[in-house]
């Protein structure tokens, strides 16, 4: 079976790679490339001794080390009405799935790339296999691990020939990297933008709350806008980030970006504690990774509690603003 | 008296820890939760009186010098406990004191040889019932309010629970009670089995609503504790008045079950899944006791409502009731309703099973006409009696600016007290009559109103008791 | 302006019983848990009716209507999507679930007999939540597609779409017909109708099309999540006590 992995990053090139290779290792794939269709600078880009070869867009054209005789030629016709990064990619990757008789693409989740690989699965005619958080043995086989309905469940779905999985792993494969791969160059196909003009605005950063060593959470029981801002402040102190629950971002306490939770950010901080939300599925699929989870509601008999390390029961709002004033004085003693 | 006069009194009564004037605590044990207030918090808006102070006493000693001296000095006091309020009940009086008992919360003893519990007034239902079920009892008391009450505000308002057709209300369940008068004399009434010695005084308290006395101490009823024998049913029944004769077949057959619900067809596919077939009602049934005689109530039950041509749903509808039936405890103050543009409630009144039918055609024909922006009215029968039963109505209007919410809330409520009174019913089944409801009083009581102003007058000359409930003030 | 927005109507995941995650296959019975609109969905449909409200506001002319494969569409679901303002709605009579490809098929099937100026859809939706559909309907219709989208604003003939992916904000001008899912979205419920309007739309019901389906996917397998950890709970007399005992569990990180 012949695999490729696809990974899309703006940053982190090497992270991402981890992410998937962690996936790649459990489908016994018989030869994998890795192609790379928006990475900047791969010329000392360590892979694992398993990647065949890498495949890398017309940024890294100029690429030192391209492997000789294979800058391979985008054919004519490519060009389609519409499409703007995604179809680009997607039309790469399907001339190189193509070429080199793919029979699965493992690509890693995200605006753009999960755009990129349904384009994919539907031009090459594959299965799109999304939300993929781990690659587990059922049966004996194989199997895609994926959450549905609202993260009760565990669905698992046999990993075949013509899929294309796009996956959201929760671990990160943390063996060496000491290979080089050959590089090839493949050019990103013309294609027209399917919008007439782009702005692009900055908004508050949701993916330091995937990095963040620790998370703090805000759910309905922080009660308003005034919890959440010193739950960012607290954060900030503590060194790490604050998000709240999507029904308190839906009351408007704090922007939707950074919302926790299946329909928003999954982060897998070492410590996370969450004030005022119940436990809902659907909010722990966001925090459920963290290595110690601490809750703290007034309800005792509120489902997080099971859900975590620690429970304290208390009144968010006010154990967020004691919590405040203790730092604040703890800062004023060092100063 | 002067606010800041009145506060120092206090805390040299009973202390500087049980007093405050903080503006925040103030707001939260002023919070009711009746929809309009609900809607104009939602809102950013805060139309609640402020009180001069909320004072928590701890115990009847304290309770008795606080009464005495707001008695004394004339100052309204506004008593509560759980503050799980929907009526505007416990809403204190400008200037007034919040009177709150919910550091009274000492259990005192568990009769196990005589079946009764008593607790103070702020005992948390839930911890009670938690407390009790531990111990194979149960208050057999499930009001919506039980993750929020108190005992003392669930006997001053007359409360009901959801199980009331085995147990009875609140009034059937005290034995005994311990009270506070605005003089400040403290009175008990002892526990008796039944007793043939004049009125049962006991019931001058249960529903007082904090007008005539404040309620410090309960003796409850216990009962054993058997979820495992309870039998469930789930049934579909074609329309709100054949489903309404079925419980009244079943009351006149003498079947006791614990819970008896009856909800119509929107409530049916908005809160049971559309589970039932198309327009039809569904019936939620669930009976406990001795094992045996749970399974035979079900049984019977069953039979009367097949005779109906019900449609048996099984049990599943009523064991996701039974977990889910609280949750709207957790949600007061989101402001779901609110985001929708929307002002939300519901009104429970009760009849005789002539009339009952009839005032909720007339609600739901009527509605529609005379509230532009309603959204949605409904019903369901919850409590029934062998000489008629409740309807709790749930309405939903939209509402264009928060100054509008109580108008628009108020128009609705007064078109269900209207046909209620219309059909000689009542227009307050068991969420006390409030201050939103006062207004009706006098022709909910009629010519027995006077008995209220009489015992009103007796007990609490100086009118300092939570004012605005029950009686009408005089201008 | 033709808007049609595909939606969802799903039991109501919170309420559903433990024992049937545990026992859950493709046929078991969830109805009991009540149904509710997928949250993506909502906001889909709230912004499909803005954007009709809005172009009919500058005297464009403008339909909605709400599409959604499902063999059981509850009543009031139907009727709350009249009231708020659908023109129609449009029920594709089979139930697909965990196969994306076919939900895309059959939505895009019927859209394409429409033709779309518009396509909304919300992001994911249950049970499967694959984030897929949206997607693969552009494909099948050669159309167009934002993800990601929170509101969406008419502006001469064009379209001016919200987007917020990773940490910004785009904001595309483009022409119709395009298909664009909506994520998460300050816009998160759907309108409520009065009773009068819900009245006036009387007995207006859903047009149910035929749609004939391929089977499911076969071996699929559903476990039940178990997220219990080993809870120990730390004592807190006050909100200070409880502050203190936050530090104390953060350890390391205080």
């Amino acid at each position: 079976m012949k695999l490729a992995l696809a990974a899309f990053p703006s940053a982190h090139l090497e992270k991402s790679i981890r992410r998937l290779w962690g996936l790649a290792l459990g489908l016994n794939a018989d030869k994998c490339s890795l192609w790379l269709p928006s990475a900047s600078d791969v010329g000392n880009l360590r892979v694992p001794s398993g990647i065949s070869h890498i495949w890398a867009g017309p940024e890294t054209a100029s690429a030192a080390n391209c492997e000789a005789g294979f800058v391979a030629n985008c054919e004519a016709g490519f060009a389609t009405n519409c499409g703007g990064f995604a179809i680009k990619c997607a039309i790469w990757m399907e001339h190189l799935a193509k070429m080199e008789g793919v029979d699965i693409v493992l690509a890693e989740s995200g605006a753009a790339s999960s755009e990129s690989a349904i384009r994919l699965s539907y031009r090459l005619g594959f299965s799109a296999v999304s939300g993929l958080v781990d690659v587990s043995l059922f049966n004996g086989m194989p199997c895609a691990k994926m959450r549905a309905a609202s993260s009760h469940l565990d669905l698992f779905r046999p990993i075949e020939k013509n899929q294309v999985l796009i996956a959201r792993p929760s671990k990160i494969y943390s063996g060496n990297f000491d290979s080089f791969a050959p590089i090839r160059i493949l050019p990103m196909p013309d294609v027209e933008a399917d919008f007439i003009e782009e702005r692009i605005l900055p908004r508050s950063k949701a993916s330091s709350l995937e990095d963040a060593q620790l998370l703090l959470v805000g759910g309905r029981g922080i009660k308003g806008p005034a919890a959440f801002k010193r739950l960012q402040e607290i954060a900030g102190k503590l060194g790490g980030a604050a998000g709240l629950t999507r029904a308190a971002a839906i009351n408007g306490w704090g922007p939707m970006e950074l919302v926790v939770g299946q329909s928003g950010i999954a982060a897998s901080p070492k410590a996370c504690v969450v004030f005022g939300a119940s436990g809902a599925a659907a909010f722990m699929a966001g925090v459920e990774d963290s290595e110690r989870l601490i809750a703290v509601n007034n309800d005792p008999d509120a489902p997080i509690f099971s859900k975590s390390d620690y429970g304290i029961i208390a009144d968010a709002p006010s154990a967020i603003e004691r919590l405040e004033e203790i730092l604040s004085d703890a800062d004023k003693g060092c100063g | 008296m002067e606010s800041s006069a009145l506060v120092q009194a206090l805390a040299e009564l009973i202390g500087e820890d049980q007093v405050s004037s903080d503006p925040a605590v103030l707001r939260e044990c002023s919070r009711d939760y009746i929809g309009f207030r609900q809607y104009e918090r939602g809102d950013g808006k805060f139309w609640e009186p402020k009180a001069a102070c909320v004072a928590w006493p701890r115990n009847s000693v304290e309770v008795s010098s606080l009464l005495a001296f707001l008695n004394a000095n004339g100052a309204d006091a506004a008593p509560r406990t759980g503050g799980s309020c929907v009526s505007l009940g416990s809403e204190p009086v400008e200037g007034g004191v919040i009177v709150d008992g919910s550091r009274m919360n000492e259990l005192i003893e568990l009769n196990e040889k005589d079946l009764f519990v008593t607790a103070s007034c702020g005992v948390s239902l839930e911890y009670l019932e938690n407390y009790l079920n531990n111990r194979g009892w149960t208050t057999g008391h499930f009001p919506q309010s039980l993750p929020m009450a108190q005992i003392g505000g669930l006997v001053a308002t007359r409360s009901i629970g959801q199980f009331s057709t085995l147990y009875g209300g609140i009034e059937d369940m005290v034995l005994g009670l311990e009270a506070v008068l605005p003089d400040g004399r403290i009175i008990k009434i002892k526990n008796v089995p039944r007793r043939s010695a004049g009125p049962d005084l006991r019931q001058i308290f249960i529903g007082s609503e904090g007008a005539i006395g404040f309620i410090t101490q309960v003796s409850l009823k216990i009962f054993r504790y058997a979820p495992e024998n309870r039998w469930m049913g789930a049934f579909g029944i074609d329309t709100m008045h054949k489903g309404l004769d079925a419980l009244r077949e079943i009351m006149s057959a003498g079947w006791h079950p614990a819970v008896l619900r009856l909800h119509d067809p929107v409530e049916m596919e908005r809160d049971f899944g559309n589970i039932a077939p198309e327009g039809n009602c569904i019936l939620l049934v669930i009976a406990e006791g001795p094992k045996a005689l749970a399974a035979a109530t079900g049984e019977g039950v069953k039979e009367i409502l097949k005779g109906f041509g019900a449609a048996d749903l099984g049990a599943r509808p009523v064991q996701r009731w039974l977990i889910h039936r609280n949750d709207v405890c957790g949600r007061l103050d989101h402001f779901d309703y609110y985001k929708m543009g929307a002002v939300a409630d519901t009104c429970e009144i009760s009849a005789t099973w002539s009339k009952i039918g009839e005032i909720y055609d007339a609600v739901l024909e009527r509605l529609p006409q005379e509230s532009e922006s309603l959204v949605v009215v409904s019903g369901h029968s919850s409590h029934s009696y062998t000489t008629g039963t409740n309807i709790y109505f749930s309405f939903g209007a939209m509402v264009d600016k928060a100054e509008n919410a109580r108008p628009i809330y108020m128009n609705i409520v007064r078109v269900i007290m209207e046909e209620t009174l219309k059909r000689g019913g009542s227009i307050a089944h068991h969420h006390g009559s409030g201050k939103y409801r006062t207004q009706w009083m006098p022709q909910e009581h009629g010519s027995s109103y006077i008995l209220l102003e009489k015992i009103k007058e007796a007990l609490d000359p100086n009118r300092i008791m939570n004012k605005g409930v029950l009686l009408k003030i005089e201008e | 302006m033709e808007i049609y927005v595909c939606f969802k109507a799903l039991p109501d995941f919170e309420q559903v019983f433990p024992d049937d995650w545990n026992q859950f296959t493709l046929g078991t019975d969830l109805d009991y848990a009540g149904r509710i609109l997928g949250s993506f969905d909502e906001s889909a449909l709230e912004i499909g009716l803005r954007l009709k409200d809005k172009l009919l506001f500058s005297g464009e002319a403008a339909r909605c209507t709400a599409l959604t494969l499902s063999r059981r569409l509850p009543a009031f679901i139907s009727r709350s999507l009249f009231a708020a303002g659908f023109d129609e709605v449009v029920q594709l009579d089979a139930d697909v679930e965990f196969n994306p490809e076919e939900t895309a098929r059959l939505l895009s099937d019927f859209l394409k007999s429409a033709p779309p100026g518009m396509v909304l859809a919300g992001l994911q939706a249950g049970f499967a939540d694959s984030g897929a559909v949206p997607a693969l309907i552009a494909c099948r219709l050669g159309l167009p597609f934002f993800s990601c989208v929170e509101s969406i604003e008419p502006l001469d003939g064009m379209a001016e779409i919200k987007r917020s992916v990773d940490s910004e904000y785009r904001i595309v001008k483009a022409r119709p017909p395009f298909v664009a899912a909506v994520g998460n979205s300050p816009v998160s419920t759907l309108r409520a109708a009065t009773l009068r309007h819900q009245l006036s739309c009387g007995n207006k019901k859903p047009k149910a099309l035929p749609a004939d389906s391929a089977p499911p996917i076969s071996a699929l397998h559903f476990q039940a999540r178990d997220e219990r950890r080993e809870t120990t709970m730390l004592p807190a007399e006050s909100s200070a006590d409880a502050a203190i005992m936050i530090l104390k569990a953060l350890g390391g990180f205080s």
